[in-house]
């Protein structure tokens, strides 16, 4: 089973990470399983690299954490993206792009 | 900045982990839910929770990298590694860390002293731009003062002086509310007091030029100490007028607060003003000249330019010299680098203490390092981790070292007046000494913390961990160390015996506490004239014996227990004192006459010149031969230069203590007052009576004479020979505290590396016991390794000590010869405190159980 899963490519998991959280803030467990959720469990992911990642942009000021019940009423830490969050997603997404495009631009030449 | 300080704030990373462990465990509960809901077991879904989200220590490891720097984590880490360590060795840390203290404290206390004593002793602010000039005979170094037309010359022909200045100090009588007191004055010239010496005004203005005019009006500017004393400190006070010997002056500034040292203790200065007639005066005179150069000048330069103008009398050559560095008495000043060096090797001793722990611990550990090299530790992280352990032990001897320094401080400024009444302010721990000292410290601690990791780390893993050339480090370190120990015992065992020799030696003079002496010195009119000096002091004595009680009286320059004008005399340049007597001098003091004839009313100043010696001279200068009839040459400066005179020695006086701070005895010559150059006044009453009691009514006969100058200093010579006591019993009492301190250091030496050898050895303790040899057997070998150590530095020590002391001994009491009890003495304490040491863990090696030792490993 997990021989189909491809690892993840280093560096994106901040920006899905941040992706997620741009629609709602959520809690760690909830991130990782919407992460699964949204690679179709294609993509293998960590879970234990997951909250490294999380504090790291807490680090930087792009994630804001708080403390609330979530669903389930216990208490559990919810991280909200933040202005420069979301700036930085804007900048990553752009810059993703422009590496797809170039990347698809160079694979369609040989056509 | 921030991230630094919350680093220290241990709260924020206390919050940081408990909000990751309930973060971590929310995940794990959901997942172990959700893993139920899809059907599996309790165990199972809590199996395959963990699996899923990983090893929780090592993401707990992960999150935390994000919190702080990784260089800021391994410092965390490896500090608190290290207090781990510490509390669990709390006997090395605590001796580390003692060693540190005592090397540190002691040190930076006294050269924290030192340091305000020697440089910052001029008074003056930027001393550095600062020079004094004087006359110097071109063949010897004798200083003079320049007579006042000399002076003027060189002040209008110079040019490389910001401003070139003189002064002359002397006292007046004030006429207080409480009635008439001798304060001391200073005239100076224009620019002497704000351009010269740059010395602040709190109140007022300074001098103008034109009154430095004769005929303008009397104006003062007073002291800070006297005018709070006697003005209250009321800033109403300029404008105001006082009395001074007679004559009114008007107040016109005050000066900012300086310390009461002894160059600064003028109470009032006044303008200089130069007569017509002293214009006029070439030569040798009164004035010397302090002097402040220009800001990018060099004394050299100004030394060229100041030669140029020669001004001089032949036979004399100008000097300038700067104000820094003429700081002490020499006699002060060879007992501050005693001090000094004693106290240094308290910080070798400390040093070579440490060092050798530290390279204990590292030897101890060289297996961990071994082991973790072979893990994957780099070596740079290692050695970073060894320096952080070394710096949190030396962290807290330094601050340990410099609590006991700045305590110290208090009581050298107590035991050491002569020293620290040298500074300008009350000295203080100075913190760039301090540093240094800690610095010291710190790097051979570190040095050889980190030698075994080197040597460890440099090894081919696997390949046997020797241990022997450590080991060889440690006892050259050790001997080291009783070497350094020797040579400051010997040193203090030399001080103490020469004071207690000192307190117990007998003053020379007969009665002490009937004798009253005090200094009086001579009306204006009087100055300068000898026939002049000797009827006014004639007439003064004359007053003195007239009054009840009085049976002895007598006038002398120098007297025994008062500083003495020094003489230069052969190559001892400055050792020889030199008495003006006038008559009575010996019977008044009691000083019995060894040889000879004392000077009487025939020794006249066209008579046959005349001089007499006391014992110490002649021992000194005519070993084997008779004193008796020889001549002695002196050149005596007067205002035609330096003229040699011949001198026959008529008698030969008894031996009397003198002031010198370390000497005992110095040698002296006398002449009579009629035939020598000066008389200043320092004036002995010898009564039947308690002479205290006679205090005041001296002084009241006395200003019949003399209305214009009052007795200063008045004191029993009992009383000055305490004071001279209490001075020189700082010394010692410092001297012994170093030597103990180093007996102290050397003793935990001893006992840390003897204590570590056992330990080390236990295995091998064992095996022999288990062999056969016997418990006592055992001890003596630990006993013998420890006490060869000891004997050996011992010896080292001793030679040092031979030298040093000889030195040390010519500077106490003249004797060249060495002190052999006193070495002896140290080094019999030495043994002893060796033998201390090693005698707990000899008895610990005897009380190895083999069987225990071993199965430890």
């Amino acid at each position: 089973m997990s021989s189909n899963k491809f690892p993840i490519p280093q560096g994106t998991l901040d920006m899905l990470i941040l992706q997620i959280l741009s629609l709602e803030p959520a809690h760690g467990y909830g991130i990782a399983q919407r992460l699964e959720q949204i690679t179709r469990e294609t993509v293998k992911i960590n879970q234990g690299s997951l909250y490294p990642a999380l504090h790291r942009l807490e680090q930087k000021g792009w994630l804001k954490p708080d403390w609330h019940a979530s669903e389930t009423g216990r208490e559990a830490k919810f991280y909200a993206l933040t202005a420069a969050g979301k700036k930085q997603l804007a900048a990553e997404r752009q810059s993703w792009q422009k590496l797809t495009t170039a990347v698809d631009l160079i694979f369609n030449e040989g056509q | 900045m921030r991230k630094l300080v919350n680093l220290f704030r241990r709260s924020r990373r206390e919050r940081l982990e408990s909000e990751l462990d309930r973060e971590l465990h929310y995940h794990l509960e959901r997942r172990i839910e959700e893993l139920r809901h899809s059907g599996l077991t309790d165990v199972e879904a809590k199996r395959q929770a963990a699996i899923d989200l990983g090893g929780i220590a090592k993401i707990q490891e992960d999150v935390r990298d994000t919190w702080y720097p990784t260089w800021l984590n391994n410092l965390i880490r490896d500090l608190r590694f290290s207090l781990r360590l510490m509390s669990n060795k709390p006997g090395f840390t605590l001796t580390a860390v003692l060693a540190l203290a005592l090397g540190i404290g002691p040190n930076t206390a006294l050269f924290s002293v030192i340091y305000a004593a020697a440089f910052e002793s001029t008074g003056y602010p930027q001393a550095d731009h600062l020079v004094q000039g004087f006359y110097q005979p071109k063949s010897g170094k004798s200083r003079h003062p320049l007579a006042a037309g000399d002076f003027l010359q060189y002040q209008r022909e110079s040019t490389v002086f910001e401003s070139f200045s003189t002064s002359k100090t002397g006292f007046a009588l004030y006429e207080g509310a409480h009635g008439t007191e001798q304060v001391r004055t200073q005239a100076t010239t224009h620019g002497y007091i704000t351009k010269t010496a740059k010395f602040d005004l709190i109140l007022g203005r300074d001098f103008l030029p034109e009154e430095f005019q004769s005929g303008s009006a009397n104006v003062v500017i007073l002291g800070h100490a006297f005018w709070k004393t006697r003005f209250a400190a009321e800033p109403g006070v300029i404008g105001r007028t006082m009395v001074l010997s007679r004559q009114v002056y008007t107040i016109i500034g005050v000066m900012s607060p300086r310390r009461a040292s002894e160059p600064f203790q003028i109470q009032i200065w006044k303008p200089l003003v130069f007569s017509a007639a002293e214009q006029n005066n070439r030569g040798l005179g009164d004035y010397s000249i302090l002097a402040r150069l220009r800001p990018g000048t060099s004394i050299t330069t100004a030394q060229t330019e100041m030669d140029r103008i020669q001004a001089n009398p032949a036979g004399y050559a100008i000097t300038l010299q700067p104000v820094r560095g003429e700081w002490a008495a020499s006699d002060t000043r060879n007992a501050i680098w005693l001090l000094g060096g004693g106290v240094s090797f308290v910080l070798l001793i400390a040093c070579a203490n440490l060092s050798s722990l530290m390279l204990a611990q590292g030897t101890a550990r060289q297996r961990e390092v071994a082991i973790r090299m072979s893990l994957g530790a780099t070596r740079a992280r290692l050695i970073t981790q060894f320096l952080t352990e070394s710096l949190v032990v030396s962290a807290m001897g330094c601050i340990g070292g410099g609590v006991l320094g700045w305590s110290l401080v208090r009581v050298l400024v107590a035991q050491l007046p002569a020293v620290t009444l040298l500074a300008e302010t009350e000295p203080t721990l100075n913190l760039p000494v301090l540093l240094f000292t800690a610095g010291i410290a710190l790097f051979a601690g570190t040095l050889f913390g980190s030698v075994p990791v080197w040597k460890a780390a440099s090894l081919s893993l696997g390949a046997s961990l020797k241990r022997s050339s450590l080991l060889r480090l440690r006892r050259v370190l050790i001997v080291a160390e009783c070497a350094a120990a020797m040579t400051l015992l010997a040193g203090a065992a030399i001080c103490v015996h020469s004071f207690w020799q000192r307190t117990t030696a007998e003053l020379g003079v007969k009665q002490p506490d009937r004798i009253l002496t005090f200094e009086f010195g001579m009306p204006a009119g009087v100055q300068g004239n000898h026939e002049r000096i000797d009827t006014y002091y004639q007439s003064v004595l004359s007053a003195i014996r007239s009054v009840p009680g009085v049976q002895l009286a007598t006038a002398s320059a120098g007297a025994p227990l008062a500083s003495h004008p020094r003489f230069p005399f052969g190559r001892e340049s400055d050792r020889v004192g030199i008495l003006h007597l006038m008559e009575n001098y010996f019977e008044t003091y009691g000083i019995p006459i060894v040889r000879g004839r004392e000077f009487d009313n025939k020794d006249r100043n066209a008579t046959e010149p005349v001089t007499m010696i006391n014992q110490e001279f002649a021992r000194i200068h005519y070993p084997n031969q008779d004193p008796l009839g020889q001549y002695l040459e002196m050149s005596l400066p007067s205002a035609k230069g330096m003229v040699p005179i011949q001198r026959r020695i008529v008698g030969i006086f008894h031996n009397v203590k003198s002031t010198g701070t370390l000497n005992l005895i110095e040698p002296e010559i006398a002449v009579p007052a009629t035939q020598g150059f000066s008389v200043a006044a320092t004036i002995a009453v010898r009564s039947s009576v308690d002479p205290t009691s006679l205090r005041d009514q001296i002084a009241k006969t006395l200003q019949q004479v003399a209305p214009t100058v009052a007795m200063r200093d008045a004191m029993t010579l009992d009383q000055m020979a305490a004071n001279v006591v209490k001075r020189e019993q700082g010394y010692a009492i410092v001297f012994s505290m170093l030597a103990a301190l180093g007996l102290l250091l050397s003793g935990l030496g001893i006992y840390g590396v003897m204590a570590f050898l056992v330990a080390q050895r236990t295995k091998e303790i064992g095996v022999r016991m288990a062999l056969g040899a016997d418990r006592r057997q055992v001890m003596h070998s630990i006993l013998r390794e420890g006490l060869t150590l000891a004997l050996v530095g011992l010896t080292i020590g001793a030679a040092a000590a031979a030298i040093a002391g000889s030195r040390l001994q010519s500077a106490i009491n003249e004797t060249q010869q060495l002190n052999y009890t006193a070495l002896a003495a140290a080094a019999v304490v030495l043994i002893l405190c060796a033998a201390g040491a090693c005698l707990a863990p000899a008895l610990r090696a005897s009380q190895v159980d083999p069987v225990d030792s071993l199965r430890a490993e």
